[in-house]
């Protein structure tokens, strides 16, 4: 035990340095976490007026939204894919700091099937490197924004991406949003995903970000209704 | 401030104990309290029982099951301790280490139950650790991790949760597959620090992927706990550093953090 005399000098060291432990300690250099993110959007002639503009809109706020958290911002990597006629790789993998938003404009058809068969991909591969490369991951994300009508692919293909979705959600090797943007087709997008689609309206991407990186139960979940988390009130409508 | 009830220090014969919980940016960004919960014992002997809770920041009462976790696992280890001068064998301090999970996790489902509440409301990890003259001993449920200092002045990890695929995922104490995903691990030999965590600090105080202790980040965490005998000061300093804006930029969880280090 110590003695009265080394308490009172012990103190008077505390309170002439009261900083000195933060700065004495020294923390270890591991790579930054990573939470890879796929953005999957809807560039469709659906989607023109309005609706490209609001997802317009909402891409910047993205970036702004995780630019204000220092640590969403050097965790968060996005990738972005969109989809009409052809499914493209518009961004690859940036973190949310490094993140242009691109201008999108809508045109043609809507190859929604593709362009999930692509998202779920993309995290694949990149989970792969994290792998490689000994960097820790959080589950991974994909916001599919559109107005939610697949049109122009054959149906089986829809079918597949739905089904290759649902097992992917069920091994909890996504959190696959579906983001409706103005009129969206809220019916027909719930046929397609397994979370229940959001409004873009409202979206607060940061708590997003804190909502889905809580510590979670790693052990899949038996009942089915548990794989479907919905998000905390404040999220923008169902 | 934004710590939580500052777990407190102690002199304790044989052992300085001291022990800071804070609330994590995420949680004053949703309003949620801090989620850990610490307690530690001397058991007769001279020997130090520690546990730790984490509380789910996905379950809505995650702090309700962390504290009764420590709680009940600390009681358990408490009455089952060794009388004076006698070390029980590693074998049969792990078979009570298991038994203290065992009653963490009957706890926290009867306090469900009793509310009414499914007991992953009420999910929390738990670590529990008892060192002695002899050997240290650790046993865990979820993430969280448990270093030593040994005689001859080497760090090394005593337990640490088997890594999942994503950092935020763990296995709970109120999991179905919890007390078949016990991580035990002890060693022999006399143990001179020991420092036990949540996961929130895992980054900064382990050398990833090998989990191997980060000896700046604990050596000068351990001089000042040995140099300060104020328990009161040592404490303070030890919450202003868990929350100290280097730390939490790097980290948003609850973060908890127990130092004991022996002083016979």
């Amino acid at each position: 035990m110590a003695g009265i005399s080394e308490d009172l000098t012990n103190q008077a060291v505390i309170m002439g340095e009261p900083t000195r432990l933060e700065e004495a300690v020294e923390f270890a250099e591991n790579p930054e976490p990573r939470c890879p993110c796929v953005l999957l959007l809807d560039t469709s002639g659906s989607m023109k007026g309005e609706a490209i503009e609001a997802l317009n809109r909402g891409l910047q706020t993205f970036r702004e939204n995780l630019a204000k958290d220092p640590l969403a911002s050097r965790r968060v990597e996005v990738a972005i894919v969109s989809f009409d006629n052809e499914v493209k790789v518009i961004q690859d993998f940036v973190t949310a700091d490094q993140l242009e938003p691109p201008v999108l404009a809508a045109q043609g058809q809507t190859f929604m099937g593709g362009g999930i068969q692509k998202a779920l991909d993309l995290l694949q591969a990149r989970k792969a490197q994290y792998r490689a490369n000994g960097v820790a991951y959080y589950r991974p994300w994909v916001f599919m924004i559109t107005d939610g009508e697949p049109q122009g692919e054959p149906d089986h293909i829809v079918r597949q991406a739905a089904q290759r979705l649902q097992a992917d959600e069920a091994n909890k090797r996504v959190a696959f949003f579906a983001v409706g943007v103005e009129n969206a087709n809220m019916e027909r997008l719930r046929e397609i995903v397994v979370r229940t689609p959001v409004k873009l309206v409202g979206l607060n991407f940061i708590e997003m970000f804190v909502w889905l990186s809580r510590s979670m139960e790693a052990v899949a979940q038996s009942r089915p209704d548990e794989q479907v988390a919905l998000p905390p009130p404040g999220w923008g409508t169902i | 401030m934004s710590a939580c009830k500052p777990p407190g220090a102690a002199l304790e014969p044989g052992w300085r104990v001291a022990a800071a919980s804070v609330r994590g940016r995420h949680h004053r960004l949703t309003g949620q309290p801090c989620q850990d919960a610490v307690l530690w014992q001397i058991l007769p002997g001279h020997a130090l029982a520690v546990a730790l809770a984490d509380g789910a920041g996905s379950a809505p009462f995650g702090e309700v099951g962390a504290h009764l976790a420590v709680r009940t696992a600390i009681g358990e280890l408490a009455g089952s301790g060794p009388v004076p001068g006698h070390w029980p064998g590693l074998d049969a301090w792990e078979s009570r280490l298991r038994s203290a999970l065992a009653a963490g996790r009957a706890a926290v489902c009867e306090e469900a139950a009793r509310r009414g509440d499914p007991p992953r409301d009420l999910a929390t990890t738990l670590i529990v650790a008892v060192v002695s003259h002899q050997g240290a001993i650790a046993a865990q449920v979820g993430d969280g991790g448990v270093v030593i200092l040994d005689e001859d002045g080497q760090w090394a990890a005593l337990s640490l949760a088997p890594p999942g695929e994503y950092l935020n995922e763990t296995v709970f104490l109120t999991s179905d597959s919890a007390l078949d995903s016990i991580h035990a691990q002890s060693r022999t030999g006399r143990v001179r620090q020991l420092a036990m965590f949540s996961d929130g600090l895992q980054m900064v105080a382990l050398r990833m992927p090998m989990g191997t202790p980060h000896k700046p980040f604990f050596d000068p965490l351990f001089r000042f706990a040995r140099a300060t005998g104020d328990p009161t000061a040592l404490v303070e300093q030890l919450a202003a550093f868990l929350e100290s804006p280097r730390l939490t930029e790097r980290a948003d969880d609850d973060l908890t953090l127990v130092l004991a280090l022996r002083t016979d």
